[in-house]
């Protein structure tokens, strides 16, 4: 077929990088490392859910955590051992009682639950564009808070949320990130794509042009709630134990700054801006404990790192407002698209 | 020359009818921008619709393509009602449009704007994108070959590759007529295609408009102020004002009618 013979063999080899990293790192790295690498991958497969729908199809949603939270929880009540369901959730209704699911397919049911909430939720709000969309969906994401702290038979309430087996590991995440990258690769970079950044950039001339603007955006809010239940379940895996408020505006924030500034248009510039927040945050914080560095003592500043943090958004926001990578992708040399459109001139040529 | 004027306008009079409203009233707020409309398109002509600013242009192709709905009145298209109908619908079924000014996907490729377009006849859904089926394959394939086409008509092959937005105003027009070919139209509604160009592109614009016609064997409509495109390009004509319609006929009976003159001029 046409193509790059090299993208094969590159992807094998990022594939066998990743195998070696999920399994060995934890033999090789200190309990802490493992911890900001899972973070950074499980991070990333939110903000690439979040990506679908703001960065490319130009519906901004602030309520995708409400997606997060609901997966976080429906899998967590999936996936709580028969035994102790009696003991954490006793008014549970009795038919969720009698079983409790393993992590793939707690995890596949809350993507496809999320997924349904997406379809009822999005049908009236993605005929709102701009900041109307953004202010509806960061209502959908209250009432999805209130729903989980009122919900107490389901959700204990806005007490902890506790008993979810530990079951997030390295091998789980990136298997995740590769399927998440996976689909919305292919997606983003196919017709059903461009139709998305062609309602993003133009509704009118997208539906004179025959694009279903309903339809496109629906598509990519749904999709991304999908991995953004995914992205719950591994959470709630992760943690353990939570609550209504670990899935609210903090988490919003913290995706939404991560997605801006890697460059929304863009789904290596999410997983860029995802390592560079991370990365900067966890350093700022070590340093802010105070250190000694060829014998000046600088002292404990609590608090700095969030200031230099923010200070550092304010920059990359100045100099380049489209984010680190803008709308273009790392692709090292290697773009399958641009690579066959000069073949095809070539033969033109010839 | 006046010989083959004539034989084409027989030819346009006898085939089939393609498009047609009646009655058709549009108001804002009291303001009326058109009233009982009326007119017919038949197949493979070349219509100009003219009229003082606030005449009713524009209102007709809004209501004609599904972006505002008459209070009244009716529009056939090939014999069914398109009242009601959503844009896309009505696109769908063959008619397409531009823009005055013009609205096209900045961010996208020159080649990828003609795109999104081809792709509304060889369509693949999200699942089919994801599993790269065969139909994926031959689908992409087939809407490559008509936009690949369609820049080579209008001499943009050079510039697929660059963002939409960067392109001069010209090629601008140009990309924008490419784009809405590329939904393989029966009935084509130019906006204003003159409008912005300098009067060697206006010369260019009017043998690309019969070119399309002759090519795809589209209906062509199109409004306009500049009156030496419409009076060159134009088979018949229908002139508007403040909403109604006072005059149709050929370029020399427009020319000639006492009524199109007070329009423009206003009352002596």
């Amino acid at each position: 077929m046409s193509g790059d013979w090299r993208i094969p063999l590159v992807l094998l080899a990022v594939c066998v990088l990743a195998a070696a990293v999920a399994y060995g790192a934890p033999h090789v790295l200190s309990d802490y490392f493992v911890r900001i690498i899972l973070l950074i991958a499980l991070n990333s497969i939110l903000v690439l859910s979040l990506s679908l729908s703001n960065g490319f199809t130009g519906v901004f949603s602030l309520g995708h955590v409400g997606f997060i939270g609901a997966g976080a929880y429906v899998s967590g009540i999936l996936s709580i051992p028969v035994q102790q369901k009696m003991a954490l959730l006793p008014h549970l209704p009795s038919f969720l009682h009698w079983f409790s699911l393993p992590f793939l397919p707690a995890t596949v049911v809350a993507g496809l639950f999320t997924a349904i909430l997406a379809v009822i939720v999005g049908y009236p709000l993605m005929r709102l564009s701009g900041y109307f969309v953004s202010v509806a969906t960061m209502g959908f994401l209250i009432i999805v808070n209130v729903v989980l702290i009122n919900a107490s038979d389901f959700t204990r309430g806005a007490r902890t949320f506790t008993g979810v087996p530990l079951e997030t590991t390295l091998p789980w995440v990136f298997a995740w990130l590769g399927v998440t990258l996976f689909v919305l690769a292919r997606l983003v970079y196919s017709p059903f794509g461009r139709s998305m950044k062609a309602v993003r950039d133009d509704t009118i001339a997208a539906s004179a042009v025959g694009i279903g603007v309903l339809r496109a955006r629906l598509i990519a809010f749904v999709i991304g709630a999908f991995f953004s239940g995914v992205g719950g379940s591994l959470y709630a895996h992760y943690l353990g134990s939570f609550s209504p408020n670990t899935f609210y505006f903090a988490m919003m924030i913290n995706l939404i700054a991560m997605l801006v500034l890697g460059g929304m248009e863009s789904l290596t510039g999410a997983l860029v801006g995802v390592v560079c927040v991370s990365i900067l945050s966890e350093l700022l914080r070590s340093v802010e404990r105070g250190f000694t560095f060829a014998g000046i003592t600088v002292p404990a500043l609590f608090g700095a790192s969030q200031i230099v943090l923010g200070f550092v958004f304010i920059l990359i926001m100045i100099f380049r407002p489209k984010g680190i990578m803008g709308d273009r992708e790392l692709t090292f040399g290697l773009a399958a698209r641009s690579a066959r459109a000069r073949k095809r001139r070539e033969e033109q040529n010839a | 020359m006046a010989g083959e004027a004539t034989t084409l306008q027989v030819e346009a009079a006898t085939s089939p009818l393609i498009l047609r409203t009646r009655g058709l009233t549009k108001a804002f707020r009291g303001l009326v921008a058109l009233k009982d409309h009326a007119i017919e398109l038949r197949e493979r002509e070349i219509m100009g619709v003219i009229g003082p600013n606030g005449s009713g242009k524009s209102t007709f192709f809004n209501l004609i393509t599904g972006f505002s709905k008459p209070n009244a009145g009716q529009i056939e298209f090939r014999g069914r009602s398109i009242i009601g109908l959503r844009t896309e619908r009505i696109v769908s079924l063959g008619i397409a449009r531009t823009f005055q000014g013009s609205r096209l996907f900045p961010s996208l490729t020159v080649e990828d704007n003609v795109l999104a377009a081809a792709q509304l006849r060889h369509p693949v859904g999200p699942l089919d994108s994801v599993l790269r089926t065969a139909r994926y394959r031959t689908r992409v394939d087939k809407a490559e070959a008509i936009a690949e086409r369609l820049l080579d008509l209008m001499g943009l092959t050079a510039q697929a590759g660059r963002l939409a937005s960067q392109l001069p105003y010209g090629d601008q027009r140009r990309l924008e007529i490419a784009r809405a070919l590329a939904t393989e139209p029966a009935l084509l509604l130019l906006d204003e295609p003159a409008a912005g160009l300098d009067s060697n592109e206006t010369t260019a614009l009017v043998e690309l408009i019969r070119k399309i016609r002759d090519l795809f064997g589209v209906t062509v409509v199109v409004v306009e102020h500049d009156m030496d495109l419409i009076m060159a390009v134009c088979e018949r004509i229908q002139v508007l004002a403040t909403g109604e319609v006072i005059c149709v006929g050929t370029p020399e009976q427009v020319r000639n009618d006492p009524r199109v003159r007070e329009a423009y001029l206003g009352h002596a």
